[in-house]
């Protein structure tokens, strides 16, 4: 705990202060300064407790799981579809005393599992789900105020946010949308000139923008080329959209794109 | 294992994960102990929901001891970098999914008033003062853009280090310090504007 002489105030910006100079510091780092130390003091204290019973909750849940995964045998089972095979022919075989019998029961057995095997291997097709869903327009007024091309009315194929994004581009800030009240449909990230090779490069964040709080992350990792369904509890939420980019490929992108690229969101209906 | 001194060493998480994976429940209580306050302090800055925050908080050990079980974790990577990997995996999915809204700078947190377990302070006016300035701190840190907010997060309630840090956010270290440098300066400007006399005038 912090001595109690110590104003908060002038501990919180001594650490700040501690931890901005560390960021710059040369050679062999020391993480951890004493203000900073005593800040997360602080911080340890203005925190909830866990409960008591924490461990003895957790360790009881640890258990269940265990009980609920695939013993050992089983998992060997799996993994050695060689081992299915020869416990199918033996269980047939005590069954069936014609040889040739047998073999064809047990091929009929085997198709049987491929058939079940390929059924719970088939991939599942990827469904919206609530949180995942955007409006997809903004209303005229703020279309022009906040950079985008200003449409009205939602219909498929509609620009409805487009920006210059360079080197230079503030992008902490990113671009604020509003969706308008009456939008339906999908929207689609589109990044004209990009290869498509670079698409994995830059990826677009979506947040609900509430003044004075966090950004509350909508959608993430939103690709070019890739269609997010339409929800309406966004409808008239200001929304920033802020790109993102995949960490150490930001230099490559730009060597590759100079004069920058330009972002759109478009309606697809 | 000893030292030339002749003093024990602490188990590495290493070996704790997987004799835990293995069952040892001996083991269990160790890592657990090790890790439970760090993690909590970390999840709960980002939520301010305490319960939500012990379910999270839970929810990370579950997860590392399934991956250990499975052999899905690298051994020699710092275990504590993974774990707060999957505490910001966590609390980012939990902010999507629920919509989770911060709560606001209020009197009426119920996580710092409800909570029946905080430890008595020889100084009450000063363990209360300590509690708003880190309420308002993690206040704060939560209006920092996401991945200043995430870094910050991670240091200052994860106490990690720039190299756990780096590992955890998937960015080079120069980058992780960069972000620091920017959010600790905005820090310190946005503390500078909330100090009491500050705003009495």
């Amino acid at each position: 705990m912090p001595p109690p002489s110590q104003d908060p105030h002038d501990l919180v910006q001594t650490a700040c202060r501690e931890m901005e100079e560390g960021t710059t510091s040369k050679g062999v780092e020391s993480d951890i300064g004493p203000a900073e130390r005593r800040l997360r003091e602080m911080i340890d204290m203005g925190t909830p407790s866990l409960p008591a019973d924490f461990n003895s909750r957790l360790l009881q849940k640890w258990r269940d799981v265990q009980k609920a995964l695939p013993s050992s045998s089983a998992r060997q089972w799996i993994a050695q579809p060689g081992a299915v095979w020869r416990e199918v022919r033996q269980f047939i075989g005590v069954l069936l005393t014609d040889r040739r019998q047998v073999v064809a029961v047990a091929l009929v057995a085997l198709l049987v599992l491929i058939g079940v095997h390929a059924l719970i291997e088939r991939p599942i097709e990827p469904r919206a789900t609530p949180e995942s869903r955007l409006e997809v327009a903004m209303s005229p007024a703020r279309g022009a105020a906040d950079g985008g091309a200003g449409v009205g009315a939602v219909s498929a194929g509609m620009v409805f946010a487009d920006w210059h994004v360079t080197r230079d581009a503030d992008l902490e800030t990113g671009r604020f949308v509003t969706w308008p009240k009456e939008a339906r449909g999908t929207v689609r990230v589109e990044i004209p000139g990009l290869d498509s090779n670079d698409r994995e490069l830059l990826h677009l964040s979506l947040y609900i923008d509430n003044p004075g709080e966090e950004f509350n992350l909508i959608v993430r990792n939103m690709r070019p080329g890739v269609s997010v369904a339409s929800a309406e509890r966004w409808a008239g939420v200001r929304v920033r959209i802020a790109p993102f980019f995949y960490p150490g490929g930001e230099a490559a992108l730009w060597k590759k794109y100079p004069s920058g690229l330009h972002i759109r969101l478009v309606a697809t209906g | 294992m000893e030292e030339a001194t002749g003093a024990p060493l602490p188990p590495t998480d290493d070996y704790l994960l997987a004799r835990i994976a293995g069952g040892d429940d001996d083991q269990f209580h160790v890592f657990v102990d090790r890790h439970k306050r760090p993690l909590m302090v970390f999840i709960y800055h980002r939520l301010r929901d305490v319960h939500r925050s012990e379910d999270l908080t839970q929810e990370v050990f579950i997860k590392a001891f399934m991956a250990a079980r499975k052999g899905n974790w690298r051994r020699g990577r710092s275990v504590k970098a993974w774990l707060f990997s999957i505490a910001a995996n966590l609390v980012t999915d939990s902010v999507r999914t629920r919509a989770y809204r911060a709560a606001s700078a209020s009197d009426s947190d119920p996580g710092l008033q409800s909570d029946p377990s905080a430890p008595e302070e020889d100084n009450p006016l000063a363990a209360a003062a300590y509690a708003e300035s880190a309420r308002r701190v993690g206040a704060l840190v939560r209006s920092l853009p996401s991945e200043q907010r995430e870094v910050v997060a991670l240091k200052v309630f994860g106490g990690l280090t720039f190299a756990e840090l780096a590992s955890v956010v998937g960015a080079p270290e120069p980058t992780v310090k960069t972000r620091m440098q920017l959010a600790t300066r905005k820090l310190r400007e946005l503390w500078s504007l909330r100090r009491p006399d500050h705003a009495s005038s």
